[in-house]
């Protein structure tokens, strides 16, 4: 069992990471441990940088992490994981889903998306512990584009099992109600990934 | 006999519990990020028939909310009143009359502070209403505290008679973790309202006076009972002090547990901010070599242990915000380990592209910018030459591209008075204000009478989208139906603006860009106030609603020309595998690249229904 385990969930308004942050949340009470998340939000409902901070175990002061210091870093978008990279230390393990969200400058032509291969390598100089998912894609197939986000904590409980699966898979039942099943099944394929 | 659960809440929803174990009875705010949850949460409860009884309910703005809280407190019954920071500026005329009437039962005033700051258009700190309102103020640290002060809130209202502030900061009202909780409990009182004159009415001078003396006695209570509800605490024994409060407090701790370095320090974490705990402050500083801060935003305890430490002649080095950390946004464990043990930490020293919120695919937003921008246009204007007064709202990130259309952004319902000062000092051209339908309710409404009133040539451009947006969807008064089940009263904003005394008036649908732009170049220069009211519901409600249609490309037609995405800026729009392309699952169908595309190439069919070029 791991002392303390935080996370770093860095993505885009919209992507669904405060539901991720929520289900690892409950995952953590069911397993009696306790939680802080702290989150960073844009000023809107969607479409801006979001970061998710989770950190868990027996006693938990703050909610925030130290730089350098987080156990996993989930990025949900290529840009905004780089953008948390602050966080990633060389024992971070890193799974990332690699597929872009442009930024509204990209998409009037102000400027370019910056290159992905770039974005790996900052990301790839940080740690060696760093795993390319293509969660969206994987969910595409299951029917299930609102899953990614558990195709990724799926790779990362079968890289670091900081809370037991099942107290997870519970978690999703507690958190998307009715809408469990298909993220039980994506979260079962990250698993496996 | 109280059940205790241990659930997993957000500061904000501990805060509505923590309000709904303390009997609470009526409940109003105004959204603002970061406090919009608390009553967001009661109103869940309300729906779901977890309680009954309370009030709960939006305002139209944050100074009608306190003195709904401040009557329902005179007649005897528990009340809360949230806001942002901000919004407490807005309520800030009754709040400083409100410890003068005092109250009968518990008033807690939740005032929610950003430090960064992330939401927010100043970083501001609410602590010095404190001093200013003469009212109390507590400050929790994470949410297990925001319970447990919500409910010690009103007992300490209620043995002083008045209203409580509790502030927090986004670190609190934000942070989900593990909370017990205890069972709620229904408001059991009756109202009633006696005749005070003294107490509730301000206008005999004497009285005035009087209640100023009585105001500051009953100050003077608090901190023996904040001694008695444990509000501050001293952990540690160490000759290093440090001063802490609210989520800063848990940085503190975190910070010299993980270094080892507790048996070294000292640590006086204070709950109660306002009136500053002289006592327990005052044997602190006796007893150790130096003293840290640590504290969002402002240094104002720091400012109160200096000229206390002066008073008391003591020569303690005392050091915060104004020496050893940024003056500027939020702490963090960082800042502080770097103070204490000289760890520094590395930022990301790559210059990363910014990604600030766009407006949604679909935002009816979008289509009154693209109506405005043509109209001005055709009205022998350039674009960026009318100066566009913005408002708080979404419509906001019209700066951004593609429109970067507004120029201010100040305070709620400051467009159209700012553009009034615009003409007032005889600014030569059209000036046009947007504003949205919750914020002109909140505050606009009074600067559009100002406007009318005067006579001054002002566009108004009200883009009503049927809610309050940004902050996740809250009531205005255009609703009828509360998430608590109540039945409301419609207001017809058209009629409310044409009751006011406007003539030229036109309601046009954002969807039907062409509609806003003819509008816009017939009005924009005639005499007086215009108004043209923007409707349609905000795209995330529709989309909830369900969509009846998407927009598709036809590649064949398609020359990548990229009109669609630079006219609109439509998120759904996908420039990225080399292509334009639309992300079907984003798309709500509100047809505005369709009707910018100049090859015909966008087409819109059914849900359900293949694609087809007809």
């Amino acid at each position: 069992m791991y002392s303390e385990y935080s996370i770093v969930i860095a993505g885009v308004g919209g992507q669904g990471g405060l539901t991720l942050s929520r289900v690892i949340a409950t995952a953590a009470t069911l397993s009696g441990l306790s939680i802080k998340t702290g989150e960073t939000l844009g000023m809107a409902q969607r479409g801006g940088s979001v970061q998710s901070y989770l950190k868990i175990g027996k006693i938990i002061r703050s909610p925030l992490i130290k730089k350098g210091c987080a156990d996993a870093l989930i990025g949900l978008e290529p840009l905004e994981a780089v953008r948390a990279s602050s966080y990633v230390g060389p024992h971070t393990k890193i799974v990332l889903d690699p597929n872009p969200i442009p930024t509204i400058f990209n998409l009037v032509g102000k400027e370019d998306y910056p290159s992905i291969e770039e974005l790996l390598r900052i990301l790839k100089e940080k740690t060696n512990q760093f795993y390319i998912i293509q969660a969206r894609r994987e969910a595409e197939k299951l029917n299930a584009r609102q899953s990614a986000n558990m195709i990724l904590l799926g790779k990362l409980i079968s890289l670091d099992a900081f809370l037991p699966s099942e107290k997870i898979e519970e978690a999703i039942r507690i958190v998307l109600g009715e809408k469990a099943g298909k993220a039980i099944a994506a979260f079962r394929i990250g698993m496996n990934l | 006999m109280h059940h205790r659960q241990n659930l997993v809440l957000m500061g904000n929803e501990a805060i509505a519990y923590g309000a709904l174990t303390a009997g609470l009875a009526v409940a109003s705010g105004y959204p603002g990020t970061p406090s919009s949850e608390v009553i967001d949460t009661l109103l869940e409860l309300t729906a779901s028939g977890k309680i009954n009884r309370p009030y709960i309910e939006w305002a139209v703005n944050e100074r009608v909310a306190f003195e709904i809280c401040l009557g329902a407190s005179l007649s005897g019954v528990r009340s809360l009143v949230t806001m942002k920071g901000p919004g407490l500026n807005v309520a800030s005329d009754p709040l400083l009359s409100s410890a003068y009437s005092g109250v009968e039962a518990g008033m807690l005033i939740l005032v929610a502070d950003d430090p960064g700051p992330y939401t927010t258009q100043t970083e501001q700190d609410s602590r010095w209403y404190g001093e200013f309102a003469k009212l109390p103020i507590i400050e929790p640290s994470d949410p297990k505290e925001a319970y447990e002060y919500t409910i010690l809130g009103y007992e300490l209202s209620e043995k002083i008679k008045l209203p409580v502030i509790m502030r927090t900061t986004t670190r609190v009202n934000h942070t989900v973790s593990d909370v017990k909780v205890k069972e709620f409990v229904e408001p059991s009182y009756t109202p009633s309202f006696s005749k005070n004159p003294k107490r509730y009415l301000r206008a005999v001078m004497t009285w005035n006076r009087e209640r100023h003396g009585e105001v500051l006695e009953a100050l003077d209570k608090v901190e023996s009972l904040a001694e008695e509800f444990r509000l501050n605490r001293v952990e540690g024994l160490g000759k290093l002090g440090v001063v802490c409060s609210g989520a800063a407090y848990t940085y503190v701790l975190e910070v010299l547990e993980k270094n080892k370095l507790l048996d070294k320090y000292r640590i006086l974490k204070l709950g109660l901010i306002h009136p500053i705990p002289k006592k327990i402050i005052t044997e602190f500083l006796k007893e150790v070599n130096s003293v840290i801060v640590v504290e969002e935003i402002d240094p104002y305890i720091e400012m109160k242990l200096k000229a206390l430490a002066y008073d008391e002649g003591l020569q303690v080095k005392i050091m915060g915000r104004q020496e050893l950390f940024p003056r500027v946004g939020e702490l963090t464990p960082d800042d502080i380990e770097s103070v204490i043990i000289g760890r520094q930490f590395k930022l990301n020293n790559v210059a990363l592209p910014m990604r600030p919120p766009p407006l949604c695919p679909g935002c009816p937003h979008i289509g009154t910018y693209m109506g405005l921008k043509m109209g001005i246009s055709r009205a022998g204007h350039r674009w960026g030459e009318i100066p566009i007064m913005g408002d708080i709202g979404c419509y906001a990130l019209g700066l951004n591209p593609p429109f970067e259309a507004i120029w201010t952004e100040h305070s709620m319902g400051a467009s159209i008075s700012m553009a009034v000062g615009l003409k007032a000092a005889g600014y030569p051209k059209p000036v046009v204000a947007v504003i949205g339908d919750s914020t002109f309710y909140h505050s606009g409404i009074t600067s559009l009478i100002e406007a009318i009133h005067k006579d001054v040539d002002l566009l108004v451009v009200i883009m009503d989208n049927l809610t309050v947006a940004m902050t996740g969807h809250q009531a205005t008064p255009e609703y009828e139906l509360s998430i608590s089940g109540r039945r409301m009263k419609r207001l017809d904003l058209e009629k409310v603006v044409r009751g006011l005394g406007v003539e030229r008036i036109a309601v046009v649908d954002p969807y039907n860009y062409r509609d806003v732009s003819e509008k816009v170049r017939e009005f924009i220069h005639q005499p007086g106030v215009k108004v043209i009211i923007s409707k349609r519901a905000c795209a995330i409600l529709e989309r909830r609603a369900g969509i009846g249609q998407v927009c598709w490309i036809d590649p064949e037609k398609c020359t990548n020309c990229l009109a669609c995405l630079k006219l609109t800026g439509c998120p759904a729009l996908s420039p990225l595998e080399g292509r334009v392309s639309i992300i079907e699952s984003e798309c709500v169908g509100c047809t505005l690249c369709m009707q910018v595309c100049p090859y015909n190439a966008i087409l819109v069919r059914k849900i359900g229904v293949a694609k087809i070029n007809v």
